[in-house]
C-alpha cells in the first residue's frame, strides 16, 4: 500500500512539478514531425508521397544503419545521429535529476514517513519506467495528431521509400540489404519488426534510465548522464549486441540489416539489466547514506 | 514512552570521522539541545538519529529497536534537517497535504491548525517558490510536527526566523513537549537553547564534550565521553 502511495506521489509530483519538461517533449516531437512532413515528398518519392504513422515513427525512433567517419573526417549520417541522440538524451535528462533531488530534499520527509527504503527505491524505479512510457506516449500522441490533422494513414505500415531512404544512407547496405524491396508483403506487413519498432526503443530507454538512476547512487547525476552519452555515442559507431544503444535503433534489427542485432537477445539483455538495477539498487540503497547535495 | 539510546556511535564520511564515539540517552517529554560550532557533528548526529545515514560503528536504539537493523526509520518521527525543502509549484498547505497523504495520519483540519501554529495562513495560495526564507522555515517546522510524532528532530529551527517566529517556535515546542514528544534540537543561539532545553549536549569534533542543564545552566564535565 505504501509503495503505491509513493508511486502515486512520484507521478503526481513529476506531472505537476515538471510539466514544462513535458511541454518541451511535446514541442520537440511536433518540430520533428513538421520537419519530416516538409521532407516527405522527396523521401517517399516514387510512391504517392504520403507518409504513414509508421513512417513518422521510424523517422523519429528508427535510428540509422551506421555512423562512419570517412578519410576527410566527415561524419556520415550526422543529421540522423544528432536527431536520434537529442531525442534520447533529452529523455534521459528528463529522468536524471528527479530521484536525486527528491532524495536530497523533500524526499527525506517522504522517506521517513514511508518507514522503509525499499518502497522508496521501487517507487522511483517504477516512476522511471512510467516517465519513459509517458515520453513515448507523448511521441505517439503527437504523431497521431499530426497524421489526423494532415489526413495521413494511421498505420504502422512503413513505406518502401522510407526504408530505401534509411538504407540508402549506407552505401554498403543499399547494395546488399536484406530487405527485398520488390516484395510488397515484407514492406506492407513488417510484423517481424513491429515489436522492434515500438518495443525495443521503449525497453532500451527504460533500461538506460534505470541504469542512470542506479549509477547516481555513487556518481553525481551529471556523471551518470555522461555514462549514458558514452553508451549511446559508442553504440552509434559500433553495431554490437553488447552495446545496448543499438537496441534503441530498430533499423539495426537483424531482420532488416545484415549483422544487425537480434531483438530477442536485446530483450534478454535489457530485461536482465533492468532487473539488475532494481535488485542491486535496492540492496545498495539499504545502506546508502542520505546526505544533502553539498555532501 | 519513547527512548533513544546512542551507544558508542561512530560515523566516517569519505575517510573523515564526523561522529566519534557518542553515547547518550534521551527520553520522551524532554527537549534535548545540541550545541557546537559548524562541523562539530550536530547535523550528522541528527541524520543518524533519524535513520538517514548508518553508523560506521556503534548503534542507535529507538525503544530498544536498532536503527538500520530492526527498523529502517523511527516509527514516528518528524524532521527538519538543514534547509527546508518542498515542492516549488505547490502552496504550503498543498505541500503538507501531499506529505500527509503518505501516512494518512493528518487530515486537512490538522494541517490547517499546524500552519496557524507556525504563523502561516492555511488559505494562502502563494506557491512555495515565492515564500520568504522565514516562511519556508516555518513550513519546515510545520511539516515536522503536523502528525504529532513521538520524536521531533529540528536542526537549527530558528534559522531565518524573526522574533515573532522564534516566540511561536518556543510555544509550539513547549506544547509538543507537554504532549510527551521527545524533541531534539540544535541551535547556534545559546540563549534560546538554554530557555527551551531540559539538557544541552555540547559537541566538539564529533564528540560530546559536556552536558549543560537547561534550567540551571551548570556545566557537568563529568559527562564527557
Amino acid at each position: 500500500m505504501k509503495f503505491f502511495r509513493l508511486a502515486y506521489y512520484d507521478v503526481r509530483n513529476f506531472l505537476f512539478g515538471e510539466w514544462k519538461k513535458l511541454l518541451i517533449i511535446f514541442s520537440g516531437f511536433f518540430v520533428i514531425c513538421l520537419t519530416f512532413s516538409l521532407k516527405e515528398a522527396s523521401i517517399l518519392s516514387g510512391e504517392n508521397s504520403v507518409g504513414t504513422f509508421g513512417d513518422y515513427w521510424l523517422y523519429i525512433f528508427g535510428g540509422f544503419p551506421k555512423v562512419t567517419v570517412d578519410s576527410a573526417l566527415k561524419i556520415k549520417n550526422m543529421k540522423m545521429l544528432a536527431m536520434w541522440l537529442v531525442v534520447h538524451l533529452y529523455l534521459f535528462y528528463t529522468t536524471l535529476y528527479y530521484p536525486f533531488n527528491d532524495l536530497t530534499g523533500y524526499g527525506q520527509n517522504v522517506l521517513t514517513r514511508s518507514r522503509g527504503r525499499r518502497s522508496w527505491w521501487l517507487s522511483k524505479c517504477l516512476w522511471n519506467a512510467l516517465t519513459v512510457l509517458m515520453f513515448f506516449c507523448i511521441g505517439a500522441a503527437v504523431v497521431f495528431l499530426f497524421c489526423v490533422v494532415t489526413k495521413k494513414p494511421i498505420s504502422l505500415e512503413i513505406s518502401q521509400g522510407m526504408y530505401t531512404h534509411v538504407f540508402l544512407l549506407d552505401e554498403e547496405l543499399a547494395s546488399g540489404g536484406l530487405i527485398d524491396f520488390d516484395n510488397p508483403a515484407v514492406i506492407s506487413h513488417p510484423s517481424h519488426i513491429t515489436g522492434a519498432l515500438i518495443g525495443m526503443p521503449l525497453l532500451t530507454s527504460v533500461a538506460i534510465s534505470e541504469l542512470q538512476m542506479f549509477l547516481s547512487l555513487w556518481l553525481r547525476p551529471m556523471l551518470s548522464f555522461g555514462v549514458t552519452v558514452i553508451v549511446l555515442g559508442i553504440s552509434a559507431y559500433c553495431v554490437s549486441p553488447f552495446l545496448i544503444g543499438n537496441y534503441a535503433m530498430p533499423i539495426r534489427c537483424d531482420a532488416l540489416m545484415p549483422n544487425g542485432v537480434s531483438p530477442l537477445t536485446g530483450t534478454v539483455i535489457l530485461t536482465s539489466l533492468i532487473a539488475f538495477c532494481v535488485i542491486a539498487g535496492d540492496i545498495a540503497f539499504k545502506r546508502y547514506d542520505i546526505l544533502n547535495k553539498e555532501n | 514512552m519513547t527512548k533513544i539510546e546512542c551507544i558508542d556511535l561512530v560515523k566516517d564520511i569519505k575517510g573523515s570521522r564526523v561522529i566519534d564515539g557518542i553515547s547518550l540517552e534521551m527520553t520522551s517529554g524532554k527537549i534535548v539541545g545540541f550545541k557546537g560550532i559548524n562541523g562539530s557533528g550536530k547535523t550528522m548526529l541528527m541524520r543518524l538519529l533519524s535513520g538517514l545515514i548508518r553508523a560506521t560503528e556503534g548503534k542507535v536504539l529507538i525503544n530498544g529497536k536498532e536503527l538500520g537493523k530492526d527498523i529502517t526509520f523511527p516509527e514516528s518521527i518528524g524532521i527538519l534537517i538543514e534547509n527546508p525543502a518542498f515542492l516549488d509549484a505547490y502552496s504550503g498547505f498543498k505541500n503538507l497535504k501531499m506529505l500527509a497523504s503518505i501516512k494518512g495520519e493528518a487530515d486537512d483540519a490538522k494541517i490547517a491548525e499546524t500552519l496557524l501554529l507556525v504563523g502561516l495562513d492555511p488559505r494562502d495560495k502563494k506557491k512555495y517558490r515565492k515564500y520568504s526564507l522565514g516562511m519556508k522555515q516555518r513550513l519546515g517546522i510545520a511539516a515536522a510536527v503536523m502528525e504529532s510524532p513521538d520524536i521531533i528532530i529540528l536542526d537549527e529551527p530558528t534559522n531565518s526566523l524573526d522574533t515573532a517566529g522564534v516566540d511561536l517556535l518556543k510555544a509550539l515546542l513547549q506544547r509538543e513537549k507537554a504532549r510527551g514528544a521527545l524533541i531534539v534540537i540544535s541551535c547556534h543561539d545559546m540563549e534560546i537553547l538554554r530557555e527551551l532545553s531540559d539538557e544541552i549536549y555540547v559537541l566538539e569534533s564529533g564528540r560530546v564534550s559536556g552536558c549543560i542543564s537547561g534550567e540551571g545552566g551548570e556545566t557537568d564535565e563529568s559527562q564527557n565521553v
